[in-house]
């Protein structure tokens, strides 16, 4: 296995896929190694639980088997990604997490402080910022979920994400701007909350009324 | 309930159509002749101004606290292909 040892710098994506079809695990490897973090991330991201190494290893293995189909005209990040979401859905295909009806961007907006936003925003840390920005992520619909993954973790641009979730361009933009606004209003939702749980007098009991 | 305030109207564009079109105004993609309409509301409008700033600003945060995952499975799936399966 010659290319197993190469740096993730080498050979181009579509030429380790055509090894691979050709039978190459080491090139094989090479692509994994390369794909492997964003692939789990994404799927993370999209499932909602960080427990996905089984649907990791069977998007790679999809991969592999479909490597010959890989036309090398869109990114391989893409192909992966539209595999792994397959993979996914097979999965979930009973499960119906959308709500009934959808709110309007509006609404959204609303929510997210559109006319009420304050001119002094409360101060957070870093990490208590990131950690609510990824618990609104795990709270957004599977679909809106998926479109923030592709396009503001994995800087996938615009006629990939669209193409990577099978969606025409205008339908994929519609979908990331209700996710963007959603995202905020889910945000500030959970900040709200926390807000309100560390404001809250405590409980107490016995004592004089 | 929608906010009524939305409907307002600054330099000729309401706000409702400036939220409709932030994000491809955020992402640079707004075709030059409507960002030219825009950016002379939002000079004008403190509440689409403040939400824009408040959307990219949101944005910026979650690209820069991306997670990692980590665990190579490498090998378990050369294991699986390597089993008789041929792509």
């Amino acid at each position: 296995m010659p290319d197993a040892d190469r740096p993730v710098e080498g050979p181009s994506d579509a030429a380790l896929l055509a090894a691979s079809a050709a039978g190459g695990t080491g090139a094989f490897a090479v692509f994994m190694r390369r794909h492997q973090a964003p692939v789990t991330r994404y799927l993370a991201l999209f499932t909602g639980t960080p427990d996905v190494d089984d649907a990791v290893q069977d998007t790679f293995v999809a991969a592999w088997r479909a490597a010959a189909g890989f036309r090398g005209d869109s990114s391989a990040r893409g192909w992966l990604y539209a595999i792994a979401r397959h993979a996914v859905h097979r999965q979930q295909r009973r499960r119906v997490d959308e709500p009934a009806q959808l709110e309007s961007i509006e609404e959204l907006a609303e929510r997210a402080g559109w006319g009420s936003l304050p001119a002094n925003p409360a101060t957070t840390t870093e990490e208590d910022r990131a950690e609510l920005l990824h618990r609104a992520l795990a709270l957004l619909p599977i679909e809106e979920r998926a479109v923030l993954t592709l396009r503001e973790l994995d800087g996938l641009s615009g006629e990939e994400t669209a193409a990577a979730m099978h969606l025409s361009l205008a339908a994929m933009k519609s979908r990331l701007h209700r996710a963007r606004i959603h995202l905020a209003a889910l945000t500030r939702q959970l900040a709200a909350d926390e807000q309100r749980e560390t404001s809250r007098p405590r409980a107490r009991i016995g004592g004089t009324p | 309930m929608i906010n009524t305030a939305l409907e307002t109207i600054v330099a000729g564009v309401r706000c409702r159509e400036v939220l409709a079109d932030l994000s491809e105004y955020l992402d640079g993609t707004l075709p030059s002749s409507r960002v030219e309409a825009l950016q002379a509301h939002l000079a004008g409008c403190d509440n689409c101004a403040g939400f824009g700033g408040h959307i990219a600003d949101t944005l910026a945060a979650l690209r820069q606290n991306d997670a990692p995952f980590a665990r190579d499975l490498t090998t378990l799936v050369l294991a699986r292909i390597g089993g008789g399966l041929s792509p």
